[in-house]
């Protein structure tokens, strides 16, 4: 582990505040074999471009917050190890807020919209809610779901067809799933788009949390042709 | 010290740290379906056009502008949709019957799938460029 | 976000500011396991939880915290569930009850979302609730009128590099810890102790903070998830199922078992304090690897086991350290890590602090285990210098002093070092810090110069606690005073704002039979 690598990397730099046209600025980094995207970004911004924009936190693959394209697939920084030569961009189709950042309030008012707190027919009993087991384990599996809208970017389907997103569609499997829930989740999942789904499986391949949520929208397919009580998608067997 | 129960060896996660290198196999396949599906439509509109002006009387006009609509189906230049006509509809419909069947529960690898379809289809390509070639 | 939730409950007007993005949050990181008393288990009682707590506290706790602790638990993880996370179970209402640490009775419940799934159940149900959320909004003064009561927070706004007031009654501050004053920590970027430092500039007490938990096993590299927590030991080995059973093994980098020379008897299976030291003066002493960590041998029999219950730290393992290690077939690399601020705001049975309006919950309080002008003008200096120093080499010096001095080794003359140093930092380093970059928007610099404050002013009250503490107990750990005192050390220390510098105070521990601490009077309800 001692070995080092060099990449150089393009890095999109655009401010929209300051009302001058985006450019892509480029850096070389060295550091240890292994390294990942936001190993790079950290270094660029430390020794070469202080006023580099960029988002992270938890480092490790939980936060969802740290999205960026890296040669036109949108994976996570702190995940996503280094190659020899880069593009680094923001996560499209997002608008962005200034280099790497974008602006997720259209995501919020989408989770907003899609009340995805349980509508419960009663309050909590203060006791155990009963679930069957296996069923509350794919319940949790869908609920690893990190909201880092990398399915979202990958999707074809979002560019240009009035769907909102695998991501949501996932969240509504969660509750669809969930006994205490009322809500018509599948009503929802149709109103926001579910339908423009065509099964190609990006968002399965560029989950980070190993989710798919293609699956999760064939059970909701199923469910509109066949009625419920289907088995749910989710994790990748 | 007290037995450990067993439990059933599951396979280990996927390694997601390199999802930047190699095809995005989605929307690869949504790219090829859809120019394999506009393909297929403009073949339909102008074989179509080719026989209407031919047969219906009403169309008389279109093919007094256009008179090499009505032997379109012989010209060369026509002909090279078959190298891509035949690879186009397999591709198409094989892809489109996977989604089917993947709605309905039956699970397919996204990896595998593509290339075996891709494959087929080169195959119906060559065998449609053969076939035109030895008459 | 619980406060935020009961506050709307009882018709408050109410606003979560979030420094980055929402979900950005240590909780977030956790794995979400969760000690309560569900009755579940016959074995297991309310005493018997509270004497498990105060043993884990190393006796610092406030008894009377600690109480409502163990009592209201299960109320809270109720609660999740009632937001729509599932706590994992063997049968329809049977949960799956697992040790902790320190634990002796199975209590621990744990969803297989861990702290993802508590983050978002508690995300929506709060904005279902109606409560506003700004997030990239960093909380840096509070301010106070001519009575001394709250009346407001002002924070950077960096989104758009400008500067908002929050005209409020009452102020939660749930900031987290300090984990990012140590070089190796598991804790978010963000975690720089703001809302401590905030607190104790504003007057308020801070208690317990010369403690740290560090998690004794953590990755090595690569650098992006280097000291994320690899949990305990016992995890690693048949240890976890069979109190009898072996943990995983501590090797250094010449094959020695080193723990053998600081616990015989509990081994790997011992406590974090214990184990992190160990594995920290191995390190120090040259005995670690070349990378900076030790080894550790996990049994392979136990391998399916550990990925069945614990996958997302499976997939971890696998992407830095290989197949062979996801499948404990060789050993890897692991050093200390610093996870948990046990010490911080002062709070009573109520969350108060002792600041009129000012309440506290979460990591940034301590015990359970501020009259200020603006300064908004002070921080928009470093925007203007167009020399200066660059502040993430500054955060790395914190760092590297703080892990040296106040880490898992510490003696008086470092620490008395510390507080000099950090005198130097105040009159020589930060004034010269300049921030390059012109944009407002999302500068990363100016946050950190502030950051910079915040951590100098968390050191200084970590340092002159731990150089007061003159015993050794749970994770602080004196050279020259090695042995546990509870004679003369059976107490808290208290720290406090004093002019320029952290005054400590040593007070006797708050028992359950003291009576509760007088409330301090927030602001009037009218109007709030």
């Amino acid at each position: 582990m001692t070995a080092t690598m060099s990449t150089h990397v393009r890095i999109f730099r655009s401010d929209p505040s300051a009302d001058e046209a985006s450019r892509y600025d480029e850096f070389d980094v060295s550091g240890p074999d292994g390294m990942r995207v936001l190993d790079v970004l950290r270094s660029v911004y430390e020794n070469q471009a202080h006023d580099l924009a960029f988002q992270y936190a938890c480092r490790i693959g939980r936060c969802g917050t740290c999205g960026v394209k890296v040669n036109g697939k949108p994976v996570l920084a702190c995940q996503e190890r280094a190659t020899e030569a880069m593009t680094i961009e923001p996560l499209s189709p997002f608008p962005v807020l200034r280099d790497l950042v974008i602006d997720r309030d259209e995501v919020e008012e989408h989770y907003l919209e899609l009340d995805l707190s349980p509508q419960r027919a009663a309050e909590h009993p203060g006791t155990t809610d009963p679930i069957d087991p296996a069923s509350g384990r794919q319940i949790g599996i869908l609920g690893t779901c990190i909201s880092c809208m990398i399915c979202v970017s990958g999707c074809p389907a979002v560019a240009d067809r009035p769907f909102d997103g695998p991501a949501f569609m996932i969240q509504l499997r969660r509750l669809a799933d969930l006994p205490a829930d009322e809500a018509p989740r599948l009503e929802q999942a149709i109103d926001h788009g579910m339908l423009e789904c065509f099964g190609c499986d990006a968002c399965t391949q560029l989950c980070p949390a190993d989710l798919s949520p293609a699956d999760a929208i064939r059970s909701f397919r199923r469910e509109a042709l066949l009625g419920r009580g289907r088995k749910s998608g989710g994790k990748r067997g | 010290m007290a037995e450990l129960t067993p439990v059933k060896p599951l396979p280990l996660p996927r390694d997601t740290t390199r999802q930047s290198r190699g095809l995005l196999y989605g929307a690869l396949s949504q790219r090829v379906n859809r120019i394999a599906g506009l393909f297929i439509v403009l073949f339909v509109v102008v074989h179509v056009a080719g026989l209407a002006v031919v047969y219906s009387g009403v169309l008389k006009p279109v093919l007094r502008q256009m008179p090499w609509l009505a032997h379109v189906s012989e010209d060369t230049w026509f002909h090279v949709i078959y190298f891509f006509l035949f690879p186009a509809v397999v591709f198409h419909t094989l892809y489109s019957l996977k989604l089917l069947v993947m709605d309905f529960g039956v699970r397919v690898s996204y990896r595998w799938s593509f290339w075996t379809i891709v494959g087929l289809a080169v195959a119906a390509g060559l065998w449609g460029a053969f076939g035109y070639v030895s008459h | 976000m619980r406060a935020a939730i009961e506050a709307r409950r009882l018709g408050a007007a109410v606003t979560i500011i979030a420094k980055g993005p929402v979900r950005a949050t240590h909780t977030r990181m956790s794995g979400g396991r969760f000690n309560a008393m569900s009755g579940q288990n016959p074995k297991d009682n309310h005493d018997i939880f509270f004497a498990d707590t105060i043993n884990g506290g190393a006796g610092m706790n406030n008894r009377q915290l600690a109480r409502i602790l163990t009592q209201e638990a299960m109320d809270r993880a109720y609660d999740l569930e009632s937001w729509g996370l599932v706590w994992e179970r063997r049968g329809p209402d049977k949960y799956l009850m697992a040790g902790s640490g320190g634990g002796t009775q199975l209590r621990m419940l744990g969803s297989y979302d861990e702290g993802i799934g508590i983050t978002e159940v508690m995300i929506h149900a709060t904005r279902k609730l109606g409560a506003g959320l700004v997030e990239n909004r960093m909380l840096v003064d509070i301010a106070f009128d001519d009575e001394g009561v709250l009346t407001g927070a002002l924070c950077l706004d960096m989104r758009h590099g400008r500067w908002c007031f929050y005209r409020c009654g009452s102020l939660v501050i749930a900031t987290g810890g300090t984990s990012q004053v140590y070089e190796t920590n598991s804790g978010p970027a963000l975690n720089t102790g703001d809302g401590t430092a905030v607190a104790y500039r504003a007057g308020a007490e801070l208690v317990d903070i010369e403690f740290m938990q560090f998690i004794p096993i953590s990755f090595v590299f690569p650098p992006s998830i280097r000291g994320y927590t690899l949990t305990e030991p016992p995890f690693y080995g048949t240890r976890h199922f069979d109190i009898n059973g072996e943990p995983g093994k501590l090797l250094n980098a010449q094959g020695e078992r080193f723990i053998m020379k600081h616990d015989p008897v509990r081994r790997e299976g011992g406590t974090r304090d214990v184990l992190a030291r160990a594995i920290m003066l191995e390190i120090l002493e040259g005995r670690g690897t070349a990378e900076g960590g030790v080894w550790l041998e996990p049994d392979p029999k136990v391998a399916h086991h550990f990925q069945q219950e614990r996958p997302m730290y499976t997939k971890r393992i696998l992407e830095n350290y290989g197949e062979r290690a996801a499948n404990f077939l060789e050993a890897f690399q692991v050093m200390p890590s610093a996870l948990y601020t046990t010490g911080g705001i002062r709070i009573d049975n109520w969350g108060r602090s002792t600041v009129p309006g000012l309440y506290a919950a979460g990591e940034v309080t301590g015990g359970v285990h501020g009259a200020n002008r603006q300064r908004a003008a002070a921080l928009e200096q470093p925007l203007q210098r167009s020399d200066g120093t660059s502040p993430s080499a500054v955060k790395r010096r914190i760092q590297e002093m703080t892990t040296r001095e106040v880490g898992l080794v510490r003696n008086g003359r470092g620490l008395e070092q510390v507080t000099d140093t950090l005198a130097e930092f105040r009159e020589q380093v930060l004034p010269r810090l300049a921030v390059t970059g012109r944009s407002r928007v999302l500068n990363r610099e100016w946050m950190e110069t502030i950051e910079l404050e915040n951590m100098t002013a968390v050191v200084g009250c970590m340092a002159a606690a731990a150089l007061q503490r003159t015993e050794t107990r749970g994770a602080h750990y004196r050279q020259d005073f090695p042995e546990r005192n509870d004679a003369d050390w059976s107490a808290n220390l208290y720290v406090r704002k004093d002019g320029d510098w952290p005054r400590v105070e040593k007070r006797p521990l708050v028992l359950e039979t003291d009576a509760p601490a007088q409330p301090v009077p927030a602001r009037a309800e009218a109007g709030a």
